[in-house]
């Protein structure tokens, strides 16, 4: 049997400009409620000795893990893996609302539509994807830094955007066991990777909360 | 005079706007090289708009998804070669910003008292005719002094309507908040000293970083240092600035951002000097005299194409010309020669004959003492070490070294672009001769690279379609009569303002509270928010409450519609109108999606009230509507959006396309297309002062300068100051009668520590310094709900040594104030800032328009209450710029936020878009 | 994060129902007392029952139940499964029970739903093992919701049989079941506490006062069943001390446990309130 494809996004954040393209352009494509959002950028908290501070833009979003934890938990299978594309999705029409995926979840990266009560989160705009076209964030990000395919493809454009990277420059967020697919590009001479530092919360500059209920 | 018939390049010679038009020079021909399908299917259901934006002047090209007359969808026009498929918050807003349940939907008169917010709706004849009997009955009385109209940069302005209006009306003052705070200086002298384009980046004229990756490899030179000074690419134009640079700095461009705030591209940048705001011109000395000193720029352009060798006059600060010495002709000046020994003129272009001295004091033949123009700048930044420089800009000797280092190792092709923080300043003028001084110096103009190019600019504001009567023809029957626009406010202290048509800001505050010189008595504005935008905003509203008559035309309810107006009237937003804009070597086009209630594009605002003048006997009015008056190049005013848009659509296939039979249905069928390749459009730039003269083919082009070489020593400015009221132009024509220097503006740039100082000022002790974010342009977008979740409330920066020293914490709401007042922020405690240095953007909250005290939408949460625009603080001299960055501050902790303000997501769900059907708009219900 | 308490009363209650089945059963396994009667067949029913219905409480759609069948190896899905297979087989005891059936049976019957009960409170914590939340990544967890749930059930028994005034030996045994019931919720929810230590120190949110409480009520059910198990005679009011301290100690591990739950990063900074 094929392996499945690995879709995903990877991003450079080299081209990465904090302008939060992406959120709304997600917002607006995916109708998404107002406190609500499948992908979010925060900043890196400006580290080092002033002036010689560092600082970059981490966009996130569901990370698309090859041992994905909220598929595992979820007791109906409305958190799937498709079979087809690889993607990691959820079936709203099966989700009963227990939550344990938003627990099981690294990231935090779900999302919980209050109005349908039901689990949401990035779904890489295969609504669009399907019909060869980009997701949307991809396709308005303003610094280009946003890249989407399978990685299993060499033609796609997440290998070939990993190929030309130097391969020190090539990171993941914090893996706790899930093995995040999506790669983000961060090149030494634009800034230093934080590595496990990112899991502490006062590394980063997060706003704006949501909540479920 | 024929106004019809008027030859592109008379036109380029014609103007004070010559910045914008000079490179159009040339035929462009016919080359309809991209045409791309205007409107494509995309189902049965959905069509695929391709149409460009405005929500900031940037003008990215965009794809509208319409079904059923309705928006439904924004996207990135992927085809368009500067933002190349991106689209940021602010264009993406769009829809939210169109359907939002705050739009004017009507034409409104007010039944309370002024600021009551009571209102009734009355019909578009009712408003025009009702605003149309004051204006006469005051044109009649006090003449049309008694006019004062207003614009903004931000949400969908035509920038010049009102300048056009007031052409016609025939006097009064114009004014915007941007203009001397806002691009007006650089715009201005950066031209006056290179001969050939200013260096904003978010404006427009920097088109060389757009070419790598559309021009063929072969043919093109990336810039190889970028120095943005005060210049947040990320997040002003986003999807074509923010996007070509960082191609651009990922392909191995180094930069050097200035910049007192980490933004995204100093985070990238290989030195970031954190300026003190307000500083900037102090640095520029120092860049200027480690240039000079360790000679390190540009010999053979220094001596051959600009005024540094020219002996200058002591007395009067004028470089001489070989007549006064009688050496030679009057367009002749008067160089050292090093072979001889002796005083020569110097003929145009230059004689390689002569070898002359750069630097010294020379003994002229009628025994006086004379320095080359080269040796005064030395002489003049000669106490300007890094370390001076370091100390007063609060930065590091070394870094400040390393930083000119990497430019000047980039140059040639490389350059500096200045942005807006030093238009803020009362430095704003030197600033901009500083800036271009520098790129001068080093050889950085029209070279393949470099930031200062020679190209048709038509992003920029001084040259939209719509343009006031006579702009470029003095003797246009319509244009401002001299008189009228010499008695603009403020204008003839600041001559700069000439250059845009404009008075100066708080002049006219002055007058409308004193009656001197004379009293305005209508005000007419056109934008977002003035009490948001212009610095001191409780002098504005305190002024602005005893007009007679106050009309504000906008798209969205504001403080200046609920708290001052008196009539509103319901505009048009970018989605909604018409209009045409060139994209590098392309010409792109808005196309109006839908029409919403009964709002209109301004342009018909403006064509309406001149109708109605026109019915009341106003000589002028009836004129504008008289094809053969008006002339085919500026076009009559509009009776119809359909005679507007035909008037578009001829003025671009005239002016671009040499065909004189356009209407907006021809232009509309090609559009967007090249109306050029960009191997011609790159090429016409590079060394364009070589290329043969125009009218004198035996000599080279030059520069658009008096001298016709660069004029880094800029005697202009002596004869600006002197000579800018003669004409009403600002034109740059020698005068003949020279005032004494006393009076005059520097030829150099020189620098002055902020009025409000924070190395003095102990009762205020930190420096506010504001900037641009990526959710809104101006004071628009603070009522779409998906741009205030993302910034629901201001961020007030500070560096954590500062924090702790006033006793705060990350999330702690604060009260900043000022001499002149305090409004709130929430503190984000960030090494984004240095310490001392706070930062905060421009806010307003909508949320607080329906509240007990409207006022307060924009007071609680407002910078512009602390900044200057009052008598007390200087002005800049040129431009009468007043202070909005550097000014000093004291900050305490609140108890909380300011009550009625919304700040979680929910909160804006009021504010979600209503979508509305396609109505046609104020079109379909008035016609003039 | 914020305490889930329908996902807390859900395991406290079905735990405590399993356990006193268990403590009863395992009464008349060691011929220290007779076999569980109906009456406490009834209420360990009633208790997994409702317990299991309060775990619906969290869930916005319950109408798509069903659909858990489709994802059978989820912890909740087995979690389900097992309250389901543990209400059968008190319902199958209890009528075996009321019809008088061969003792062997209700003993085989019995001993599976001992088996069943004391596993499945295991499992309840064993679905809380994820990656995402460091501080609950430990095999002590688990070990300590089976501990506090045997506090609970244990309290409950002593109850019960002091409730029904059983003998002395039946009472003794009872108390001393929930000696070691207490002890078991203190031991193991001890070897969490220790596991979990710096999420523990670092938590702001109350999680140290849902410990301190947690272990003042187990050692409250040891010494109410030491107490009962000197003096059966009088067992009522240990008893009921015993079981109101059970269930706090079942309750106070959940809570903490919730407290402690920080995840391993939160970009969306989402609450579950």
């Amino acid at each position: 049997m094929p392996s499945m494809a690995r879709n995903c996004l990877v991003i450079n954040l080299d081209r990465c400009i904090g302008c939060y393209a992406c959120e709304v352009a997600c917002k607006m494509e995916n109708d998404i409620a107002l406190g609500e959002r499948w992908n979010k950028v925060v900043q890196v908290e400006p580290f080092g000795e002033f002036p010689d501070v560092s600082t970059y833009w981490l966009p996130t979003m569901c990370q698309q893990c090859e041992d994905s934890p909220c598929t595992h938990v979820c007791p109906t299978g409305a958190s799937y893996r498709d079979e087809a594309t690889g993607m990691v999705l959820v079936n709203k029409e099966k989700c009963i609302g227990c939550k344990y995926c938003m627990m099981a979840c690294p990231y935090g990266v779900r999302s919980w539509n209050k109005e349908q009560r039901v689990v949401e989160k990035c779904t890489l705009c295969n609504h669009l994807t399907a019909a060869g076209e980009k997701p949307a964030c991809v396709k308005n990000c303003c610094g280009k830094a946003r890249f989407y395919g399978d990685l299993d493809d060499p033609n796609s454009d997440v290998s070939k955007e990993l190929a030309a990277a130097s391969p020190d420059a090539i990171h993941h967020l914090p893996d706790a066991g899930n093995g995040p697919l999506s790669a983000y590009i961060l090149s030494p001479r634009f800034g230093e990777w934080r590595a496990d530092d990112l899991t502490q919360t006062t590394n980063l500059y997060v706003t704006t909360e949501g909540s479920v209920d | 005079m024929a106004t019809t018939d008027i030859s592109r390049r008379g036109f380029v010679k014609l103007g004070a706007f010559a910045a914008a038009a000079a490179a159009m020079s040339g035929s462009v021909g016919s080359n309809l090289v991209h045409v791309e399908p205007a409107v494509a299917a995309e189902s049965s259901e959905t069509q695929k708009v391709r149409t460009i934006c405005r929500a900031c002047l940037n003008n990215c090209g965009m794809i509208a998804h319409v079904r059923d007359g309705k928006v439904v969808k924004l996207e990135g026009d992927p085809d368009d070669p500067m933002n190349k498929g991106a689209a940021c918050v602010k264009g993406l807003a769009g829809i939210q910003a169109l359907y939002n349940p705050n739009r004017i939907k009507y034409p409104m008169k007010r039944v309370g008292e002024r600021g009551s917010n009571e209102w009734e709706r009355i019909s578009w004849e009712q408003a025009i005719n009702e605003i149309a009997d004051v204006m006469w009955e005051y044109y009649q009385k006090e003449g049309p002094k008694s006019l004062v109209c207003s614009t903004g940069g931000g949400g969908n302005p035509q920038f010049f309507s009102p300048a056009r209006f007031l052409s016609v009306w025939g006097g009064g003052n114009f004014f915007e908040p941007g203009c001397a705070q806002c691009y007006l200086p650089r715009n201005h002298m950066e031209f006056c000293l290179n001969g050939t384009a200013d260096t904003s980046l978010a404006d427009g004229p920097v088109t060389e970083v757009y070419l790598p990756g559309i021009l063929p490899d072969s043919l093109c030179t990336p810039t190889k240092t970028y120095v943005m000074w005060g210049v947040g690419p990320s997040y002003h134009g986003i999807g074509s600035t923010g996007r070509v640079v960082t191609d651009l700095r990922n392909n191995g461009m180094k930069t050097v951002v200035i910049d007192p705030r980490l933004t995204p591209d100093a985070a990238r940048a290989d030195v970031w000097l954190a300026i003190r705001p307000g500083t900037d011109v102090a640095l520029m000395l120092a860049w200027m005299n480690y240039i000079i000193e360790n000679e390190l720029w540009d010999k053979d352009f220094c001596r051959e194409w600009t005024n540094l060798p020219f002996l200058v006059n002591e007395a009067t600060g004028l470089t001489y010309r070989a007549s006064d010495l009688g050496l030679g002709a009057d367009d002749e000046y008067v160089v050292w020669d090093k072979a001889t020994n002796g005083a020569k003129a110097m003929p145009y272009p230059f004689d390689p004959a002569l070898d002359p001295q750069m630097f010294g004091t020379y003994e002229l033949p009628n025994g006086e003492k004379a320095r080359t123009a080269f040796q005064i700048m030395k002489d003049h930044v000669a106490e300007w070490t890094l370390d001076k420089a370091a100390d007063i800009c609060w930065l590091n000797a070394d870094d400040i070294e390393k930083a000119i280092n990497i430019y000047v190792e980039g140059c040639p092709n490389a350059g500096i672009s200045l942005g807006v923080a030093t238009d803020q300043a009362r430095n704003s003028a030197q600033a901009a001769q500083g800036d271009a001084i520098l790129d001068i110096l080093m050889g950085c103009i029209r070279q393949p690279g470099s930031i200062v190019q020679d190209r048709p600019c038509y992003v920029e504001p001084c040259n939209y379609v719509v343009q006031p009567f006579g702009l470029h023809h003095p003797d246009h029957p319509l244009r401002m009569p001299e008189e009228e626009a010499n008695a603009r406010l403020g204008y003839t202290e600041h001559k700069g303002l000439g250059h845009w048509l404009a008075s100066h800001i708080p002049t006219v505050l002055k007058a409308i509270e004193t009656g001197e010189p004379y009293r305005p008595r209508i005000w007419i504005e056109r934008s977002g928010n003035k009490l948001a935008m212009i610095g001191n905003a409780t002098r504005f509203y305190n002024a602005m409450m005893t007009t007679d008559l106050n009309v504000h035309m906008y798209m969205h309810w504001t403080t200046t519609s609920v708290c001052l107006a008196d009539y509103v009237l319901p505009t048009a937003e970018w989605l909604e109108t018409a209009y045409a804009q060139d994209r590098l070597n392309t010409y792109a086009i808005r196309r109006p999606c839908t029409q919403l209630y009964e709002c209109v594009d301004e342009c018909m605002h403006w064509s309406w009230l001149a109708a109605a003048l026109a019915e009341r006997g106003h000589q002028r009015a009836i004129d504008s509507f008289n094809p053969d008056i008006a002339g085919k190049f500026y076009g009559t005013y509009w009776r119809t959006y359909e005679e507007y848009k035909d008037y578009v659509g001829y003025f671009v296939g005239s002016f671009y396309y040499d065909r004189d039979d356009w209407n907006w249905e021809k232009f509309d069928a090609q559009a967007p297309s090249e109306y050029q390749t960009i191997e011609e459009y790159a090429a016409k730039s590079y060394n364009s002062h070589l290329f043969p003269d125009e009218d004198n083919p035996s000599l080279p082009a030059g520069f658009h300068t008096t001298s016709r070489r660069c004029e880094p020593y800029f005697d202009g400015n002596i004869l600006l100051g002197n000579t800018g009221a003669v004409d009403g132009t600002g034109t740059m024509e020698p005068a003949s009668d020279v005032y004494p220097k006393s009076d005059n503006y520097n030829p150099l740039p020189y620098y002055l520590e902020p009025f409000e100082s924070p190395l003095t000022d102990t009762e205020y002790p930190y420096v506010l310094t504001q900037g641009r974010l990526p959710f809104f342009h101006h004071g628009t977008l603070r009522n779409t709900p998906y741009t205030r979740e993302m910034y629901p409330y201001p961020e007030t920066w500070i560096n954590p040594e500062t924090a702790k020293e006033i006793g705060i914490e990350n999330g702690d709401w604060l009260w900043l104030e000022s001499r002149r007042g305090k409004t709130q922020g929430r503190a984000r405690i960030t090494k984004s800032v240095a310490p001392k240095v706070i930062y905060q953007e421009r806010y307003w909250n909508p949320e607080l328009l329906d509240s007990d005290d409207p006022n307060r939408a924009w007071q609680v949460m407002n910078i512009n209450l602390l900044t200057q625009n009052n008598d007390e603080c200087p002005f800049n001299d040129v431009y009468g710029t007043y202070t909005l960055r550097g000014i000093t501050i004291k900050i305490t902790k609140a108890d909380g936020a300011p009550e009625g303000v919304w700040t979680e997501p929910e909160d804006f769900t009021p504010w979600l878009p209503e979508p509305s059907e396609n109505t046609g708009g104020g079109n379909a219900v008035y016609g003039a | 994060m914020e305490i889930q308490w329908a996902l807390v009363l859900f395991t406290v209650v079905s735990g405590a129902g399993a356990w006193l089945f268990a403590c009863s059963m395992l009464g008349h396994l060691l011929k220290k007392d007779e076999e569980p009667n109906r009456a406490e067949t009834i209420v360990s029913f009633v208790l997994v029952a409702v317990g299991g219905c309060m775990s619906v409480m969290h869930l916005s759609h319950v109408d798509r139940i069903l659909e858990a069948l489709n994802h059978p190896t989820s912890g909740i899905f087995v979690e389900a499964a097992m309250i389901g297979v543990l209400c059968v087989i008190l319902a199958v005891y209890f009528v075996l029970l009321v019809r008088g059936s061969s003792k062997t049976a209700r003993t085989v019957t019995g001993v599976l739903a001992l088996i069943v009960g004391v596993v499945f409170t295991y499992m309840c914590g064993s679905s809380y093992l994820m990656e995402a939340r460091p501080a609950w990544q430990t095999i002590a967890l688990p070990l300590a919701y089976f501990g506090t749930a045997a506090s609970a059930g244990a309290g409950l028994n002593l109850f019960m049989k002091a409730v029904q005034k059983r003998g002395d030996a039946a009472v003794s045994f009872a108390g001393l079941l929930a000696v070691i019931g207490g002890a078991l919720g203190a031991v193991l929810a001890a070897a969490f506490c220790i596991a979990a230590g710096s999420y523990l120190a670092e938590a702001q949110n109350g999680a140290i006062a849902w410990v301190v409480a947690l272990f003042v009520a187990a050692a409250v059910v040891v010494v109410c069943g030491a107490v009962a198990m000197k003096r059966p005679g009088n067992a009522l009011a240990w008893g009921t001390i015993a079981l109101v301290a059970g269930f706090v100690a079942a309750i106070a591990l959940r809570a903490a446990m919730w407290l402690v739950g920080s995840p391993f990063m939160n970009f969306f900074l989402v609450a579950l309130d």
